[in-house]
């Protein structure tokens, strides 16, 4: 039997409350009155077709699903339920509702133009279960050291890892999100969906995003996921970073962004990182006596690492100076009374003029703000919503005025689009 | 009577060379739009002539809400834009013409589905006007003048284009000579 309005009515009225919203709330976001609203719901007012995108949107769920034969009354998305913060903030919901909407629309985009098949995909790696912190960072370290292998990176920075992450057919999404939750990683229908949260500094980013790599990458099998019919989500809450598997996470995006090899190089480059005492036993096979050996002596404080080299190997790697400083007492680099200097130098605590990214302080980051610190911009999934938009106008697959609302979507000013969807039209074949 | 739906584009089109109320006024159209192309006039001089042609009968404002044409809708707004998938969803279900100067794959679709007879644009609406005697010829001709320099000025090149190739459409349809007679017809400066 074909859908009524009755039960379209009926649809509309569970997809609010599996979403958890009020009859009041709902209306106030719709722009209707509480009354028009349950008019609605009660099958006594017809839907328009306005209206109807409009709620879907508020519901998080695509139009076609609250039009479908198989609608799911209770099916809310996997994100909603993942984000608890979605159900009492509008903020929160409202860019989760975006940032699902522009999923689907890329999915449907790569779809119509064949190219979901093209990318390699991310691997999923097969670990023991967690069972304490050493253990955790042990195979966070070894993960990020077969991942540089397996992608051929040697020891050197990775200067876009939004783009390596892309490469590998994984979505890079930046989005607000609540000050509590540094990112996301999202598996809807086979796809990966990283997203992080686009308020922190490039350098934060970054790490931020190296983080979900590794949850996307090992954490699959965990009890840390929530499941619903639409994918799994793993939520990152910055109060959540003693538990295991976010240990686990840190230790590769640390060991991924400042590989052990990069870091000693690096130093080495600069003529530090070696005792300055150096001893060693000349060896010599038959020998019968004691081995000869050789004592070098370095200029004193010549080996000691200090601000200027943390800046240097945080702008080098495209990470925080905080987070270089741990990198370089992890791998046994620094002493604990050097490292905690250099950490209240790195977070601004050794005075003003002393801080490394304040601006007007002149100091070893130069003169730009935080924002404008290290680490190239990502790139995102709106960048990718662009480019399969332009594609599909080019092939026709897409009328302009489509392209137009994808465009918005992407955050492409008017002028931009039109300039972009007329070059297409000269390429049409 | 003909059942007429306008696309955001021929609205706009209308009011930029200011034919919108000569066009609604053909006696043997009634013009509708749905509100979601209404929605996407968002000018507000454009917005205010739109709503009064709607008070005064000469437009009609049309929602979306028959189940079979919520679900044609919701599909083409995979392609479409949301005003075009909602006129091209509503015109399959209804036997009436649809009015787009869209090329690509709009006109694919809906020449698919409604067959060149109810597919109608801005050219045709202008040249019906013309020979119910609503519009005259010559302005017309100075108007596309109008528009096409001030695109032109502003280097607005594809719109200057635009426009002048909505002359020519117009042209063919009444004839050269009948349009361009008596004025000075519009042709694209040298040199480009």
């Amino acid at each position: 039997m074909g859908l009524t309005h009755e039960a379209l009515a009926e649809r509309l009225r569970s997809a609010r409350e599996a979403s958890g919203l009020t009859q009041e709330e709902a209306a106030r976001q719709l722009g209707v009155s509480r009354p028009t609203l349950a008019q609605i719901e009660a099958g006594k007012r017809k839907v328009t077709g306005l209206e109807l995108v409009r709620l879907s949107s508020l519901y998080s769920r695509a139009i076609t699903d609250l039009l479908a034969v198989d609608f799911e009354p209770t099916a809310e998305p996997v994100l909603m339920r993942a984000l608890t913060e979605a159900r009492s903030d509008p903020k929160v919901r409202a860019a989760v509702s975006e940032a699902l909407s522009l999923l689907r629309d890329i999915l449907g985009l790569r779809d119509m133009l064949g190219t979901n098949d093209t990318d390699p995909g991310l691997p999923v790696y097969r670990l023991p279960r967690l069972t304490g912190r050493w253990q955790a960072v042990e195979l966070g370290n070894r993960l990020a050291a077969e991942e540089r292998q397996r992608l051929a990176l040697g020891s050197s920075p990775v200067p876009d890892l939004g783009a390596l992450l892309e490469s590998q057919g994984a979505l890079v999404l930046e989005m607000e999100l609540p000050d509590a939750v540094s990112g996301f990683t999202f598996r809807p229908n086979g796809e990966v969906v990283l997203a992080v949260h686009l308020s922190q500094t490039p350098v934060r980013l970054r790490f931020s995003l190296a983080h979900e790599y590794c949850h996307a990458l090992c954490d699959w099998s965990r009890d840390a996921f929530i499941e619903a019919k639409d994918g799994k989500a793993i939520v990152c809450r910055n109060t959540e970073g003693s538990e295991l598997g976010e240990v686990r996470a840190n230790a590769f995006a640390a060991a991924f962004l400042l590989p052990t090899d990069g870091v000693r190089r690096f130093l080495g480059d600069l003529g530090k990182g070696f005792p300055t005492r150096p001893i060693e036993t000349v060896f010599s096979e038959g020998q019968t006596g004691p081995h000869p050996t050789a004592e070098g002596r370095l200029p004193p404080h010549s080996q000691e690492i200090g601000e200027m080299e943390v800046a240097l190997a945080a702008d080098y790697f495209g990470v925080s100076q905080e987070c270089a400083v741990w990198r370089l007492f992890n791998l046994k680099l620094l002493g604990e009374g050097r490292k905690d200097r250099l950490l209240a130098w790195a977070r601004g605590e050794a005075g003003p003029s002393a801080h490394p990214e304040d601006p007007s302080a002149g100091g070893p980051s130069g003169s730009r703000s935080p924002r404008e610190n290290r680490g190239r911009p990502l790139r995102s999934a709106r960048r990718m919503l662009l480019m399969l938009a332009l594609e599909a106008l080019r092939r026709e697959e897409i009328s302009a005025g489509k392209f137009h609302e994808l465009a918005r979507e992407a955050g492409v000013e008017e002028s931009r689009a039109q300039t972009l969807a007329h070059l297409s039209e000269g390429q049409t074949t | 009577m003909k059942e007429i739906y306008l696309d955001a584009n021929v609205i706009i089109d209308l009011i930029a060379l200011e034919c919108l109320t000569e066009v609604l006024e053909i006696p043997s159209a009634l013009f509708r739009a749905t509100e979601n192309v209404l929605k996407e006039i968002t000018d507000p001089e454009e917005r205010e002539l739109v709503e009064s042609a709607i008070s005064r009968d000469l437009l009609q404002r049309v929602a979306l809400t028959e189940i079979e044409v919520l679900r044609d809708y919701a599909q083409l707004k995979r392609i479409l834009g949301d005003g075009e998938a909602a006129t091209l969803a509503v015109t399959s279900s209804s036997g009436a013409t649809m009015a787009s100067d869209e090329k690509g794959r709009l006109r694919k679709e809906a020449l698919k589905r409604l067959g060149d007879e109810r597919l109608s644009g801005t050219p045709e609406l202008l040249a019906n006007a013309i020979a119910d005697g609503r519009l005259r010829a010559q302005d017309l001709e100075e108007r596309v003048h109008v528009v096409a320099e001030i695109a032109h000025a502003s280097a607005a090149t594809h719109r200057e284009m635009h426009f002048t190739r909505i002359l020519d459409e117009v042209r063919a349809r009444r004839g050269r000579q009948d349009l361009a007679s008596g004025s000075q017809a519009y042709r694209p400066p040298k040199g480009r």
